[in-house]
């Protein structure tokens, strides 16, 4: 059960944002989809192809399938959730919380990931190196039970009951799923839901438009933010580089990829480079030493709208994030989490610290704005089908 | 990336064929070659590890389209920087690379012109010396 428990930790939440329950599907909601049609990939210029497994190919009418359901509240067990409640387009699809909170109000020991690109990704949710498929992931917030997220565990049947029993999905997941007389399975709820995932790219921000040849696409500043992104005083691309701004992605030509994980020196209790129980990171599958608080690289993709930051939000704001890696870790003076980071012994090697003028932090921030895509967060495919 | 890695046998033959006063001779074959087309996006600064020291050798070959390419190798020892080489504005390298000290060494790859640069890379890795991919 250890990786049943471990796969548990994706991290959703916020009872405010939670969507629409079953009497809100509004009667003229644009339910009408095109079965059978191959799905196009709207790639943004430069972006490669994901990849697709083999046993759930994509397209366009289970993309769309995928999309009501990641907006649905029949997903959650006490019908006040869905994916959404966690994952805000507006907010590159996390929500704004330190820490996710459940469908039952529990809190998560982790921050909501962005969703942004999430179809590139070789490793999922922020310290697990066993999830490497997004069909896997998407069975973890539904049904997983440490923590509660969506909180279906143990009504599988239940689901599929609920979804039979909306008179708009038995034909929806016909149309998707042709070849089978009961197509409404827990396995096809999460096919369809990992092939809404796999088209929520986001790659048409300022900054892609000034990677793409259009010099005027960004300021001076944001260039100059970039450069030293780019610079061997900060090292930032190193963990965050690339066409995702994050260091494991796969695609089409490159189907396999290193798991990296990062101590950056957030915590280290009493000097031992512990982390906060619950908080450890890759440590809690491994229980190795040099695994503690070892955490994926999330992406810089819209990084402006994503606060607050870090496994566990314990940074409000992107000058806190720039402030910890300045000090090459964060001190904490008091409390049950104190320690200085900075020497933690796990820590990434390439955190060395760094001095910021007020000219360079103004660029950096011009350089994290420049990668805010409006279109993504905007974009009506993404957009919940349930609303009028 | 492709590389090409000699069988064991020939390896250790290189190896224990270089003891002695030269290091990793590097007119014996490589024991591994790595090739590949790096795409870099304008101002974008990419870097590979490689990993080795004093007995190892590794040649690279960095070939480009303009001379917008600037290159380098370094490590972080002690919290400090080591500079081995750096050169900015080539179009072509062709550079022997003996580490100085046994250290991950990162090759470091900038496009400082405002258009993609794919730069053709060829690695040839003597002695024990490995490379890392791109971090």
């Amino acid at each position: 059960m250890l990786i049943a428990g471990s796969l548990a930790w994706g991290a959703c939440g916020d009872a405010s944002s939670a969507v629409s329950a079953d009497a809100s599907i509004a009667d003229d909601a644009p339910l009408a989809i095109d079965g059978g049609l191959p799905y196009v990939w709207d790639l943004p210029p430069g972006f490669p192809e994901p990849l697709v497994p083999a046993n759930n190919p994509m397209s366009a009418a289970k993309v769309e399938l995928g999309r009501r359901l990641f907006y649905e509240t029949r997903m959650s067990a006490n019908r006040t959730y869905s994916c959404a409640s966690c994952h805000d387009q507006a907010r590159a699809f996390t929500d704004g919380l330190a820490r996710a909170i459940g469908s039952t109000g529990q809190l998560h020991p982790r921050s909501s990931m962005s969703l942004a690109n999430v179809g590139y990704l070789g490793r999922f949710a922020w310290g697990n190196p066993l999830l490497t498929e997004l069909e896997t992931q998407a069975v973890v917030p539904i049904f997983g039970s440490e923590p509660v997220e969506l909180g279906l565990m143990n009504l599988e049947a239940e689901l599929v009951v609920r979804l039979r029993g909306e008179p708009r999905y038995p034909p929806l997941f016909a149309t998707v799923f042709p070849d089978v007389t009961d197509p409404i399975t827990v396995e096809n709820v999460v096919k369809a839901i990992a092939s809404f995932e796999r088209v929520l790219i986001s790659g048409r921000a300022p900054f892609d438009r000034y990677r793409n040849g259009d010099p005027t696409a960004i300021s001076d500043a944001a260039k100059r933010g970039y450069d030293l992104f780019n610079s061997e005083k900060l090292e930032c691309f190193h963990c965050h580089g690339g066409f995702n701004f994050q260091d494991v992605n796969k695609y089409v030509g490159h189907p396999t990829v290193e798991a990296r994980f990062h101590n950056t020196g957030l915590y280290n209790l009493g000097g031992t480079g512990a982390y906060p129980a619950g908080g450890e990171g890759v440590y809690e599958l491994t229980g190795i030493a040099s695994d503690m608080g070892r955490f994926r690289a999330p992406t810089l993709r819209n990084i402006a709208v994503t606060a607050p930051y870090f496994h566990d939000g314990s940074a409000a704001t992107l000058d806190d994030v720039l402030d910890h890696y300045a000090a090459a870790g964060r001190t904490i003076a008091t409390g049950p989490d104190a320690g200085n980071g900075a020497l933690n012994p796990y820590k990434d090697s390439l955190i060395v610290g760094f001095t910021l003028t007020a000219d360079e932090r103004a660029a950096l921030h011009a350089f994290f704005d420049s990668l805010t895509d409006d279109s993504f967060l905007t974009d009506p495919r993404f957009t919940d089908p349930w609303r009028p | 990336m492709a590389t090409l890695t000699l069988p064991a046998a020939a390896a250790v033959a290189l190896a224990t064929g270089c003891a002695g006063e030269h290091p990793a001779a590097i007119d014996a074959m490589p024991r591994q070659v790595v090739t590949e087309a790096k795409l870099i996006f304008t101002h974008e600064a990419v870097e590979a590890v490689l990993s080795g020291g004093p007995d190892d050798r590794a040649i690279i070959r960095l070939t480009a389209p303009t001379a917008t390419l600037d290159w380098g190798i370094h490590a972080h020892a002690d919290g400090h920087t080591q500079n081995v080489v750096n050169e900015t504005a080539r179009s072509a390298v062709d550079y022997e690379f003996a580490p100085p000290l046994s250290a991950r060494w990162f090759l470091r790859l900038q496009n400082q012109g405002d258009a993609a640069l794919s730069v053709d890379v060829q690695i040839e890795l003597f002695g024990a010396i490995t490379w890392d991919d791109w971090q």
